[in-house]
């Protein structure tokens, strides 16, 4: 995954997307690895307009890169076709070092690729894993661990003849609840004669796109 | 005739094998009217050769990329597509199998074609595993494509979530192996009722993800989608939003027949 994909991505909850500290995300135990690409100064420079630049500095930063400049560098406007490589053939001072950005950021943005780690939403906390370079996007209730929404956790030691009862009471507690909120629970049977536990698991419901 | 990018590494038993929709939307894409219209959209610079910053690279999306061979052929031959080759791409699928697949099949077509000309192929950026365009940022997608799952259904399979690489190997768990592979290939047919739940999704937050300026989609639908129907709801998103069919193939009667629709602004 190009580090300039972070610039394009949000956090996949749906709740998370009006608010402003889900973007961008936040590399965590980031493992980089450099690929070979060949500089192409046209290309980046119709990239760049669509950087947040903003954004950009808060990643690169994250990642230890500490020396993308503050300001988006400017694009000079070639007079002529836009395949000729203008910059690199000029020789003052100031393109020259302009050219060393574009470089800089030719390797930092495109050829610099996350391999391993975690992406993390500033909003709601989420992380997201990244593994051999493909992020998993999939929310918890596609995954089947709930765990990460877990509110409350509690147990009830029920009689034997409150089983039915104690049933009817968290289905309708489910009912009231439906919409933002889960309730689930696992019973355990302890003997013919000394009832049951019930272990009750409230959980937000995770919110998604639909 | 563009070439078609190779997917022999694609593991077909659990990832959707290219076929005849896949091959519709190649040939739409490359026919002379939507090069013609592609080119003219996104025109990298006007004609006196003036850089333009209101033109950037375009970013393309495939939602749900499966082999990649779609977003391979779009973002290796972005030049003859589109008239420019500065062309980012992602994409996306529920299915990590196929994720790894979608890179591997647009980075080597992209390698072949500048094997022919340097610049002439775009890059990716990633492959996301993700639910549509779960993580995408609103408004930033100048092209999306869509293959979805189209095949009518009682309903759309819940995702159940199997990680690739947990040490458990075919021969080991040959069983559990086969089912996971079944479930990933019915998650990229079954549509649910009319074939259409999934599209529904995507296209609800279509608006939002597209360029307010570029954005263009290309959606394929089978006939039992009722195309005319989708056509005639995204005209009541209003006048900004424009909606044609733009290729067609299959059997005259049958529900197979398949349809490409191209939803754009302006």
């Amino acid at each position: 995954m190009k580090i300039l994909t972070v610039n394009f991505l949000t956090c996949a909850v749906k709740a998370c997307k009006t608010s402003s500290l889900s973007f961008p995300l936040h590399f965590k135990d980031a493992e980089l690895e450099q690929s070979d690409i060949e500089y192409n100064a046209s290309f980046l420079r119709n990239i760049l307009p669509r950087i947040d630049w903003e954004a950009f500095k808060i990643t690169a930063n994250e990642l230890g890169f500490t020396t993308v400049p503050s300001e988006k560098p400017t694009i000079s406007a070639p007079t002529t076709d836009l395949s000729t490589p203008d910059i690199v053939n000029t020789t003052s001072h100031t393109e020259v070092s302009h050219d060393k950005v574009m470089r800089d950021l030719h390797t930092l943005l495109l050829e610099t690729e996350v391999r391993e780690g975690k992406m993390v939403c500033g909003n709601c906390g989420h992380e997201y894993r990244i593994k051999e370079g493909i992020a998993n996007f999939l929310l918890p209730s596609h995954l089947g661990e709930l765990s990460p929404f877990i509110l409350v956790i509690f147990t009830l030691h029920l009689r034997l003849d409150l089983q039915e009862s104690a049933s009817c009471l968290l289905s309708s507690q489910a009912n009231l609840w439906k919409g933002s909120w889960l309730i689930g629970c696992s019973l355990t049977e302890h003997g013919p004669s000394e009832g049951y536990s019930v272990k009750v698991h409230v959980w937000r419901r995770p919110q998604m796109e639909h | 005739m563009l070439p078609t990018p190779s997917t022999s590494h694609v593991d077909t038993n659990r990832i959707y094998e290219p076929a005849e929709d896949s091959f519709l939307l190649l040939d739409t894409l490359s026919s002379e009217a939507e090069t013609r219209f592609l080119t003219q959209r996104f025109a990298g610079h006007q004609p006196t050769g003036h850089y333009d910053d209101s033109h950037p690279s375009p970013l393309v999306l495939e939602v749900g990329s499966g082999s990649g061979v779609v977003l391979a052929f779009v973002t290796a031959h972005a030049h003859a597509i589109f008239g420019r080759a500065d062309v980012i791409a992602l994409g996306t699928d529920v299915n990590t199998f196929a994720c790894e697949a979608t890179k591997q099949t647009v980075t080597q077509a992209c390698q072949a074609t500048k094997e022919e000309d340097v610049d002439g192929a775009g890059i990716l950026l990633a492959t996301l595993s993700a639910d549509l365009a779960s993580p995408i940022r609103d408004g930033i997608t100048d092209l999306l494509i869509f293959n979805p799952p189209y095949v009518p259904s009682p309903a759309v399979p819940e995702l159940k979530y199997f990680k690739p690489g947990t040490g458990i190997t075919d021969t080991e768990c040959t069983s559990r192996t086969f089912e996971e592979d079944s479930h990933l290939l019915q998650l990229s047919y079954d549509g649910g009722v009319d074939g259409i739940e999934v599209t529904n999704r995507l296209l609800e937050r279509l608006p939002d993800l597209l360029n307010l300026a570029r954005g263009t989609a290309y959606i394929l639908l089978c006939a039992q989608n009722k195309p005319g129907e989708i056509m005639q709801r995204v005209r009541g998103w209003g006048d900004a939003w424009s909606v044609a069919a733009v290729g067609h193939s299959g059997k005259k009667a049958g529900w197979e027949k398949l349809q490409i629709i191209r939803i754009w602004r302006g």
